[in-house]
């Protein structure tokens, strides 16, 4: 191959490339016979459709499987989950079990319904009349409610939670929930939220509540006013009245506004106390029972020792119970009520969720727990994962290098 | 992948018989050895029929696909050598099989062929997919997974290389 001296090295390249091209590798005929081969077995053997690679459409396909099977088995879940444990809106709009109230003493029996709606005040003026024959809580509310309280516009009330021998009754803007206490040793906590017209009135009634309490016997244990120069003025306090007089201060407290909302809880004190009260005869008897033993002067002196200590330990464990039982008692003798005076407007109640969206909460925070734990165990294998990570990179780069070293070779 | 997308997707007995002469020139100047270039390219084959399941059209062509298939045959078969190379070296045995028959391509002049021989496989490389088969620097830059800029200049230099060692040979 001749190449004239004063060539243009562009033509040159061309001229070369040209050359490459023309002269361009063939497959021998052995080759051409071998792929003829291999290609008539590809047309025997058709890909199977179980074995279509879905590349990284794969991966999309994943995420929306696990996400759906996250969804479904939330889903499940909460429909698993049994009732007594509240969802987020469940605990907003807690539902009364009055029949648990009443047997423990708290309510009259006029107003046991199970899973009883209290309504609002409006409707309580309807006749108490109910298919079942029984009367109806709105009648039970219209028996309770204050006739000097001037009651909102019609709203649906749900009433407390239960759990345990906890009785709470959250009833915005209607009655005073009828709680009593004559016949068991209860913690009583209300929380009440009253409207008042203005700051003057708000004045006043934060004397007047003050006022209530000491006539009762009871003290005023916090007060916080505020009324700042603009907006919504508050008064809080928190009242401790004697257990007795409860549910006259109660009603005579919340006649001093419009109720916004009412939270009264009631946690039975007397099971435990009687409770304590045997384990404390019990122990007095083990007392008795170990100075008597003791007052034996044939004892030996590691019996008398061993004597000594358990008559210390129970005398201990003695003085612990009555301190229980007293405090207990205290408790029970004084209702702490927690006053809200307010002249802001009224909060919104949210309405009463339908069965739907209770499912869609459960599901929510069952979906919620799920991603909780996936991100936790993400957490957890997030070093390892890295570790991987930076192995394949190191791996790859590696490789890399490898090939350059073979292909400049 | 839809059953549309499946019924698009060509036959591997058709891709095979129309992609052949491109691999096997592409191999052949990867390793420079026509023999070699041969079980090579139907090794690739052989592989790519069996991940033939894998191809996906609309990710690359059926020739880039079958490309990169030859060039990691290609490169396996450049790990053993070196790995027998290493052996042989190590006691001593080292025996040159460089195969006197021309290895890139019938009717090519002594000094191109030479010249050929004498570049790197890296460099030979880009000069098959660039002008033998013709791809476009971006695809190339793509396949080697380099930038297009570093697969212009690698085309260049290899091409310079070429041209030189050409002229010194006729000049020689």
């Amino acid at each position: 191959m001749s190449r004239p001296e004063n060539e243009n090295p562009r033509d040159r390249l061309e001229k070369t490339a040209r050359e490459l091209r023309k002269h361009r590798p063939r497959p021998s005929e052995a080759l051409v016979a071998r792929i003829e081969r291999l290609a008539e077995r590809a047309v025997a053997r058709r890909p199977h459709s179980t074995r279509v690679w879905l590349g990284r459409r794969r991966l999309v396909f994943a995420l929306a499987a696990a996400l759906a099977i996250a969804t479904v088995g939330a889903i499940v879940h909460s429909e698993l989950q049994p009732s007594s444990q509240p969802t987020a809106l469940e605990a907003a709009h807690s539902v009364t079990k009055n029949s648990t109230l009443k047997k423990q003493g708290f309510l009259p029996a006029s107003t046991t319904r199970a899973h009883g709606v209290i309504k609002s005040s409006q409707n309580s003026s309807r006749p108490p009349s109910s298919s079942s024959g029984r009367p109806s809580t709105d009648s039970a509310v219209s028996q309770y409610a204050l006739p000097n309280v001037r009651q909102p516009r019609a709203r649906v009330i749900h009433s407390a939670d239960l759990a345990g021998s906890t009785a709470t009754s959250t009833t915005p803007r209607a009655g005073l929930a009828p709680f009593t206490t004559a016949k068991r040793l209860a913690e009583l906590r209300a929380i009440l939220t009253l409207k008042v017209e203005d700051r003057a009135q708000l004045s006043s009634a934060t004397a007047k509540a003050m006022r209530i309490v000491s006539s009762l016997g009871g003290y005023i244990a916090s007060a916080r006013y505020q009324t700042p120069s603009r907006g919504v003025a508050t008064s809080t306090l928190t009242l401790k009245v004697p257990a007795t007089h409860a549910q006259d201060a109660l009603t005579r407290i919340s006649a001093l506004g419009v109720i916004l909302s009412q939270n009264v809880s009631l946690k039975d004190l007397q099971r435990p106390v009687t409770v304590e009260a045997d384990r404390i005869k019990t122990l007095q008897g083990k007392i008795a029972d170990l100075e008597r033993s003791l007052s034996d002067s044939s004892l030996t002196s590691q019996t008398r020792s061993q004597l000594q200590v358990q008559l210390a330990n129970a005398r201990v464990n003695l003085h612990s119970l009555q301190a229980q039982r007293s405090a207990k008692i205290r408790r029970g003798r004084l209702a702490t009520i927690t006053l809200t005076l307010t002249t802001g407007g009224v909060p919104k109640t949210p309405s009463h969720p339908s069965r739907i969206h209770k499912a869609i909460d459960r599901a929510w925070n069952g979906l919620s727990s799920e991603i909780s734990w996936a991100t936790m165990a993400l957490i957890v294998a997030s070093p390892f994962l890295l570790l991987v990570a930076a192995l394949a990179v190191l791996v790859r780069y590696r490789r890399r290098r490898e090939e350059r070293r073979l292909l400049e070779q | 992948m839809t059953v549309a997308a499946l019924e698009r997707k060509p036959d591997f007995a058709q891709v095979a018989r129309d992609q052949l002469g491109a691999v096997h020139a592409y191999v052949a100047y990867l390793v420079g050895n026509r023999a070699v270039a041969e079980d090579l390219t139907a090794t690739a084959f052989e592989k790519a029929l069996r991940n033939w399941a894998r191809f996906d059209p609309k990710r690359a062509s059926a020739r880039t696909w079958l490309c990169a298939i030859a060039r990691s045959v290609a490169l396996d078969h450049f790990r053993a050598e070196d790995r027998r190379r290493r052996r042989e070296d190590a006691y001593a045995l080292r025996q040159e099989f460089e195969i006197a028959e021309p290895g890139f391509g019938d009717g090519l002049s002594p000094e191109l062929e030479s010249a050929l021989a004498s570049l790197s496989a890296g460099e030979r490389e880009v000069i098959a997919l660039r002008v033998l088969l013709e791809w476009d620097a971006e695809t190339v830059a793509r396949f080697l997974g380099i930038s297009r800029s570093a697969c212009s200049m690698r085309l260049s230099r290899a091409l310079e290389k070429l041209s030189e060692r050409v002229a010194s040979d006729v000049e020689a």
